[in-house]
Formats: C-alpha cells, sequence, structure tokens
C-alpha cells in the first residue's frame, strides 16, 4: 500500500480495542496502528505530533470526550485544516444518529462486531475503501 | 438505510455507463442496477416517495445538474436525505483541490475511474461493500 500514514483507532472499552488491534494484525496493512483508551489522550496527540493520520477509527460514547466531539475539535484545529482524515465510527446501534442528515455528512458507521471474522472483514473493508478513494 | 435497494448510478458519459454496467453484472450483488444520464434525471426520480435506493454513484461533471449540485439537493430535501442514501462521487477529473474545497471532511468518497476492468471492479466491489456493512441497517 502506497499509504503508510497511521491508522488511529480510539474506544474506552479496552477489550473491545484488543481485540480490534489483533484483528489488524492479522490483515496485510502495513499502516502502523495508534490506539488510545482515552479520547482526550488521543485528541492531544493528534494536535501536538506531526503525524497525520489516513484514517480514524473511534466509538461513539466514551467519557469527557465523545467520538463526534473529538471529530469536531481535529477537524476544527488548524493542523487539520488542509488534510482530509476521513473519520469512521463503530457503534451500537442504540447511538447512531436519528437525522438522516447526519448520516450523510460522516464518513460513515459501523456496528462493533463480536465475531472476530466479521470484525476482520469491517476492517480490511474500511481500510480497502478509503485507501482507494482520493481523500488527500 | 435500503441494503437491498437499487444501486443508482449517475453519469452523462454512455461509454462510462456501459463499463459500469458490465463491472457490476460481475460482482456477486442482487441489487438492481439503474443508470441516468444526467442529474435532474437522477433527481426527479430520487424525489418519488417510492424510491429508496441503497447507494447512489454519481459523476461530478455532467451538464444541466452536475454530481455536487445533485448532492446538494439531495442533502436539503428531507424527503430523501431521511432515507439515508449513501452518496459516492466517482470521476475521471481528479480535482483533489476541489473536492476538499467543497465538502471538507463530511462526505461519503470519491473514488477515480479506473481505466483497468480489474481495477475498476475491485473498487465497485469495495464501494458497495463498504456500504452494505454499515449502519443503520434496514
Amino acid at each position: 500500500m502506497e499509504n503508510l500514514k497511521p491508522i488511529v483507532l480510539i474506544d474506552d472499552d479496552i477489550d473491545y480495542i484488543d481485540l480490534m488491534a489483533e484483528a489488524y494484525g492479522t490483515l496485510s496493512h502495513k499502516n502502523k496502528l495508534l490506539v488510545f483508551h482515552d479520547s482526550i489522550k488521543a485528541y492531544n496527540y493528534l494536535i501536538e505530533n506531526d503525524v497525520i493520520p489516513f484514517l480514524v477509527i473511534s466509538d461513539i460514547i466514551m467519557p469527557k470526550m465523545n467520538g463526534f466531539e473529538l471529530r469536531e475539535n481535529v477537524q476544527a484545529n488548524p493542523k487539520f485544516s488542509s488534510h482530509v482524515v476521513p473519520f469512521v465510527f463503530i457503534t451500537g446501534a442504540a447511538e447512531l444518529p436519528h437525522d438522516g442528515h447526519d448520516h450523510l455528512t460522516e464518513n460513515g458507521f459501523f456496528e462493533k462486531r463480536a465475531d472476530f471474522e466479521e470484525l476482520r472483514s469491517t476492517l480490511n473493508n474500511i481500510i480497502n475503501y478509503w485507501d482507494s478513494a482520493v481523500m488527500r | 438505510m435500503n441494503s437491498r435497494g437499487e444501486i443508482i448510478i449517475v453519469d452523462d458519459d454512455t461509454d462510462d455507463l456501459e463499463i459500469l454496467k458490465e463491472v457490476y453484472s460481475t460482482l456477486p450483488f442482487e441489487n438492481r442496477l439503474v443508470v441516468f444520464n444526467d442529474g435532474e434525471d437522477a433527481y426527479h426520480y430520487l424525489k418519488t416517495p417510492e424510491a429508496y435506493p441503497f447507494l447512489i454513484i454519481s459523476d461530478i461533471n455532467m451538464p444541466k445538474m452536475n454530481g455536487f449540485e445533485l448532492r446538494d439537493k439531495v442533502l436539503s430535501d428531507a424527503g430523501i436525505s431521511n432515507r439515508i442514501i449513501p452518496f459516492v462521487f466517482i470521476s475521471t477529473c481528479a480535482n483533489r483541490t476541489m473536492m476538499k474545497t467543497y465538502c471538507s471532511n463530511s462526505f461519503h468518497g470519491y473514488f477515480e475511474k479506473k481505466s483497468d476492468f480489474t481495477e475498476m471492479t475491485e473498487m465497485l466491489d469495495n464501494i458497495i461493500r463498504y456500504w452494505k456493512n454499515a449502519v443503520p441497517a434496514d
């Protein structure tokens, strides 16, 4: 893959993020994985470092700063003003926005898969999709 | 989202539409493919209450109503936008600056048309799978 910028995973559920990292490890993608349990730490890292991720995959409901707030804060930061970073949400269905417009102005929502094979294939598909999209 | 609904492709280039139809026919999906030669026709179709497609894949540069205008119309029409139909751009004109200016981060992706049949097939397969996986599922 030509694009080797890191992939950022954010979820306060440590078990689930471990599962995602394990699933990612079985795929052929070579992007470095940056994993955060705490959205504030993720935000600080993204703002303070030179890193522009290829893709952010984030939980929605998290303490302190939720997934939507994280995306808004990251995108509002001048460092990201000239970069288009896809921001994909993973969630339980109950957390989805009710307004159709909100769905159409986000990069996509995906259900948290408990089945390892389904999780692998969903992750792989998300990465391939944004890798082939022209965003950068 | 209606994952069993139609896949709509909007493109004024008849040759590209033929290629896309051929590419789609090699994929395993059962969604009906509906094609339009211009944005206005697509919009009129989407406005009908019974239209509930799964996915819209639209070219950008088209006469009368271009792809951006079509997307704006879809977004500003609650009757259509509440049906949550993913809207993906596909184009040969790789004007990334234009894309960034237009939609910032808030959209479903922009893909370049491939001249290679296999690459085009992989790309279309990827796009359809992504939105089949996405929630809300029907």
